[in-house]
């Protein structure tokens, strides 16, 4: 073992080792330098290990003393390369993050998405409100026979009635429903009441398109026969409804008016959207709407479907699905619903 | 009807300010469409009378009128009317005045200066009808026209069919009192001077004319309606025509009876009340000429036809200016004859829309009475005795209508005292007898709507007030949507979800664009509009397509649209109404954006649509190539679903595209959405790897991608978990006419782990049944 010229302390040696390395390692800026020092230093034949193997040479009494210098200085050493490490390694995904920023304002990569037709929409909101209130979906078909259409309505051949409802005919002498009602009677003659249904669908009239007609537009009707059933329920079940529709509080009034196929028959106005009843352009002054027609229905009615019109009672009505979306949405011409401009479809809530 | 308040309060007492009466009205069951002041708005308009007419020195069509406004000083007025003459009363617009919009100032017309304006009930706005407004002879000069006339409310009140008894203000009078709580005047009991042997009348038709009366009046010189009577007709938007028109007009708006006037000398023996002969023509009062048939109920005479009963009168013995023998007709008519022959000739007369709604029996004597009292003021100098014969005895009810109090509550939900009901049926002129458990009622003759107890329960209900029905919650119950709803639901989400739009177009379609796309034999409409809604829809591409056009015309590049909606097809003699869906896409591939391609959709796009619809609505689908009329060969496939054809799938045919105007290619599909939802059923994960092997296989270019698929399923046997193919290739490093296919076999066994022989196995099983059908055989790697 050969001494230096001037020997020293272990301790001393080491604490120079000590400040050495942790100088060198200072001044490191990247990994593989790092991986240099450790190797340098901390590897298998580093300067660490040689003071170790130093120790044997030293008398017995100092060799604990020695030893325990020797094992501070690796866990201080080692303590400052894991610090060293992590600094260099957030340092270099910092890098790389900037190297990967983009701009997060960009708008995000897709389709759009499609929209809902308002009429099917709207329907779709009024079967569910029915059904909620005990009412199921029925259909019946749009080409009909004048039975069904009219006569089985209280709608005789030459009644005023037919008039107002101005009827495409088929060649085969077959006509295209004027009316949901037709629903009522194909409902009637296989179904035993009690029962409540709802009837939505298309119904035709010779009528050329303008800004409130229109050849082709939607119905629902709404029937329900069973006992002790009165004119109080039908009020009832068409305030819950309006209200569920228009959702907001509505009042409601029922003036008398005349369909062949009920009696007592009413109109429902329900007190104006705009302007809350005080009298508007839209309600022409009279803060009332009219939304839909309605009535008991009428025991020729009933007996004609084999009804016991003195034990059971019903009621009915029938609204516009266009006219109902006009004035909830504020569309102000009916054509609007068939042209199907997209602009249109998709803006409609900015119309009211 | 039009309802005027100085003619209402004619007919009622009642304390209701008019704004009150409009309200009952309306809350009664008589919806007001209209209401405003019958005309003229005219201030600085004033009575004038011409003292003097001279012709225009400069002009042939002017006269210079001299005019008296009371002023005491008369102007010159310029004045281009046919009947001005000297002491005419008229209107005069003085200068401020505002005609028709206009400023009235004094000017000079051709080299006259004129100082105001001579006016016609036209320019005030209150009547079509030309010439200068002839006011009475008594109207004084410079009274302002406003305060001669009077200014009138007008409601325009809306009578629905069952009420034709309100068609007349002496009806709307008598409900206004019922509704308004006032009391009914009677009648007024017209006494004219009669004489003379009643005309001779036959009603061989006795089943379209319950009562028919005439009488004859002799009209004297100089005859004329008067003022108040033409006023009167202006209000309700009539025109007058000439003494006896304008008096039966008048007794007609008055109390609901239509009445007509034949020329007597014109009549060839007596009057007959007939079914029309099979091809007898009538020349009616319009000029027009209308051929007849037996169930057309004319008045006729010796020669043939004079009226068409209750709707028109003929040409041949109409009432002129020379008439002077009037035969004055009152009479009761079938609603349905009236009805059915009105419809048919398309005529809706005021005398039609009274018939065909009913009008009191009673009151065909009345109004003979009535219209003659009125004509005698009027200038008529004799009139016969009227006389109306009762062919079919429409009395009232005999023993009257029981109603029920109990039934009143069971149908409004209500107990109403019972002496309320009687006081309410009272009210509306109705006789209430008490009886056991309700009354007796016998409406009056003008209530022929009242039939049944189910009718007085709506008067009794309409007359009380339905606002004062409370409302009665419904009992809890179940409703259930329709079956279908839930999953059309979801394949309407998934498509919108897709970016496509939902449109609703009409059901009739144009006829050409039916057959042009390959849908002939749709049913057509036997009286279809004018334009292009002839057809009933069998597909819903012409909708789509036009929807399409119409937003390619609007700048829309990037279209997707569908429509889920009834078809109707032919089918034996009858037709089927089957919902179909249809989509329609064009344009780029993805909406315009930074990050997305700019390619355009092709078939695959909206294949891909399909197949997730196909997904949802449970349909196990097969494409099939097979070319359909609407869509371009080789681009052009149905759809199968088991053995069933359900669809359509394609690129729109090149011609079709060019008659719609599209640049670019368009693809649509269209299918039966039956819903064969299976639902998924659960399983437990497989515990076993899987093990995926591909396949490089060349065959040639015309072979189906389905079939090749299909027989690997077959050959590769029940290990195979998923098959996708994933790659194919045309073009260099591959002979001409060939094509490659990558496929992918994903192989499991549930019950142990697979060892490769078994995979080895397999796949020489697949590769070499691929090589029997196809002659496919693995692709060289280069």
């Amino acid at each position: 073992m050969a001494d230096g010229p001037m020997t020293e302390p272990f301790a001393v040696g080491i604490e120079r080792l000590r400040t050495e390395a942790l100088a060198a390692l200072g001044s490191i800026g990247d990994t593989t330098a790092l991986e240099a020092w450790r190797i340098h230093y901390l590897g298998k034949g580093g300067l660490v290990t040689e003071e170790l193997k130093r120790i044997g040479g030293l008398p017995p009494a100092e060799r604990p003393a020695a030893g325990q210098v020797i094992n501070d200085l690796k866990r201080v050493l080692n303590e400052a390369l894991d610090v060293a490490r992590a600094t260099l390694e957030a340092a270099a995904q910092e890098v790389a993050a900037a190297r990967e920023a983009v701009d997060v304002t960009l708008p995000g990569r897709g389709v759009d998405i499609g929209v809902a037709h308002p009429l099917s929409e709207a329907m779709a909101r009024i079967e569910a409100i029915f059904v909620e209130l005990g009412f199921t979906v029925a259909s019946g078909p749009e080409i009909e026979d004048e039975f069904h259409n009219f006569e089985a309505l209280n709608i005789p051949a030459h009644h005023p009635a037919r008039a107002m409802h101005d009827t495409f005919y088929l060649d085969s002498g077959r006509l295209l429903r004027t009316h949901t009602s037709t629903v009522q009677i194909r409902y009637m003659e296989h179904h035993k009441p009690p029962f409540r249904i709802i009837a939505p669908g298309r119904v035709y009239r010779s009528d050329a398109p303008d800004p409130t007609h229109s050849p082709v537009f939607h119905q629902i009707e709404g029937l329900a026969v069973g006992p002790e059933l009165t004119m109080g329920h039908l009020k009832s079940v068409l305030k819950t409804f309006l209200q569920a529709f228009f959702e907001r509080q509505l009042a409601l009034r029922l003036r008398p008016s005349y369909f062949p196929f009920t009696e007592p028959s009413a109109e429902v106005d329900i007190s104006c959207l705009l302007c809350g009843g005080s009298g508007c352009r839209v309600c022409k002054n009279t803060g009332w709407i009219e939304v839909l027609g309605c009535g008991l229905v009428h025991p020729a009615v009933l007996a004609r479907v084999g009804i016991d019109a003195e034990a059971l009672g019903g009621f009915a009505f029938g609204m516009g699905v266009e006219r109902l979306v006009m004035l909830r949405d504020g569309v102000p011409d009916v054509r609007l619903f068939y042209e199907n401009d997209l602009r249109f479809l998709k803006g409609i809530g900015t119309c009211a | 009807m039009r309802l005027s308040e100085g003619w209402l309060r004619e007919w009622v007492d009642v304390q209701a300010d008019f704004t009150e009466i409009e309200r009952c009205l309306s809350l009664g069951g008589f919806e007001i469409e209209e209401r405003g002041a019958v005309g003229p708005d005219a201030a600085q308009v004033v009575v004038g009378r011409i003292t003097a007419v001279a012709l225009h020195p400069d002009a042939e069509r002017l006269q210079v009128c001299r005019v008296d406004v009371g002023d005491g000083v008369d102007r010159t007025i310029v004045c281009g009317a046919a009947n001005a003459r000297v002491d005419l009363r008229a209107p005069v617009a003085l200068p401020g005045a505002c005609v028709g919009g206009r400023e009235i100032t004094v000017s000079t017309l051709r080299g006259v200066r004129s100082e105001g304006m001579l006016c016609g009930a036209q320019e005030l706005g209150v009547l079509a009808e030309g010439g200068l407004w002839e006011l009475p002879t008594d109207a004084p000069p410079g009274l302002a026209l406003t305060d001669y006339i009077g200014k009138e409310r007008f409601l325009d009140v809306s009578v629905t069919p069952n009420r034709g008894d309100c068609l007349s203000v002496q009806g709307l009078a008598r409900e206004v009192a019922a509704l308004c709580g006032g009391r009914v005047r009677p009648p007024r009991n017209y006494r004219p001077r009669l004489g003379g042997e009643a005309p001779e009348a036959s009603v061989t038709a006795s089943s379209g004319c319950s009562h028919y009366g005439l009488c004859l009046v002799e009209m004297g010189p100089g005859h004329a309606s008067p003022f108040w009577l033409r006023e009167r007709l202006r209000h309700q938007r009539q025109k007058a025509l000439g003494t006896v028109v304008d008096v039966t007009n008048y007794v007609m708006f008055d109390r609901g009876q239509p009445m007509h006037g034949f020329d007597a000398d014109a009549v060839i023996g007596a009057v007959e009340v007939r079914w029309a002969e099979a091809g007898e023509v009538i020349m009616l009062l319009d000029g027009s000429e209308r051929h007849l048939e037996t169930h057309d109920l004319v008045i006729a005479d010796q020669q043939g036809p004079l009226a068409l009963a209750g709707i028109m009168g003929g040409m041949r013995a109409r009432v002129t200016a020379q008439t002077v023998r009037v035969l004055l007709e009152a009479a009761t008519f079938e609603p349905a004859v009236v009805s059915r022959t009105a419809r048919r000739f398309g005529l809706t007369t005021d005398a039609a829309l009274r018939f065909e709604r009913g009008v009191d029996p009673e009151l065909p004597l009345a109004a003979l009475a009535q219209a003659v009292w009125l004509l005698q003021k009027a200038g008529a100098v004799r009139a016969s005795m009227p006389r109306v014969w009762r062919l079919e005895d429409k009395a009232p009810v005999g023993e009257g209508i029981g109603l029920r109090f109990k039934r009143i509550e069971s149908l409004l939900g209500l107990a109403m005292p019972a002496a309320e009901t009687r006081r309410l049926l009272r009210r509306l002129g109705m006789r209430a007898v008490p009886i056991k458990g309700g009354c007796q009622v016998w409406p009056p003759s003008f209530r022929f709507d009242i039939k049944a107890e189910i009718d007085l329960i709506e008067e009794v209900a309409r007359v009380y007030g339905y606002d004062k029905i409370p409302d009665r919650e419904l009992p809890v119950a179940a409703g259930r949507a329709a079956a279908t709803a839930g999953v059309f639901a979801r394949a309407k989400r998934l498509l919108m979800d897709r970016g496509y739009n939902e449109v609703m177009t009409f059901s009739l379609v144009d006829a050409a664009d039916q057959e042009a796309l390959g849908f002939a034999g749709a049913v057509n409409l036997r009286n279809p509009l004018a334009g292009p809604w002839g057809s009933l829809r069998r597909s819903l591409l012409p909708g789509l397509l036009r929807v399409a056009q119409y937003n390619r015309n609007r700048q829309q590049t990037r279209l997707r649209l569908f429509e889920l909606g009834r078809c109707y097809e032919p089918h034996g003699g009858e037709v089927r109404e089957v919902t179909r869906l249809g989509g329609l896409i064009l344009g780029p591939r993805y909406p315009e954006q930074w990050a997305n391609p700019r390619d355009m959709v092709d078939f695959f796009d909206i294949k891909g649509d399909v197949e997730a619809l196909c997904q949802i609505l449970g349909l196990d689908l097969a494409t099939v190539a097979r070319p359909e009329p609407c869509l371009q060969a080789g681009q052009s496939a149905v759809l199968v679903a088991g053995e069933q054809g359900i669809g359509t799938l394609g690129a729109l045919h090149p011609r079709e595209r060019a008659r719609f105007g599209f640049e670019e290619p368009v693809y649509v599909f269209e299918l039966v959405p039956a819903v064969h939802a299976k639902g998924v059923r659960m399983a437990e994960p497989p515990r076993f790897p899987a093990i995926r092997r591909d396949l490089a296989l060349v065959v040639r270019a015309q072979v189906a991608a389905a079939d090749i698929l299909k027989t690997t399923r077959e050959a590769a046997g029940p290990l195979l978990r998923e098959l996708v193919l994933f790659d194919v290739y045309q073009g260099e490093g591959l002979d001409f006419g060939k094509k490659s296919l990558a496929l992918g076999l994903t192989l499991q066994d549930f019950s142990r782990t697979l060892n490769d022989e078994v995979v080895e196995d397999v796949m020489a099983r697949t590769l070499s049944a691929l090589e029997t059908a196809y002659g496919a055989r693995l692709r060289q790697r280069s």
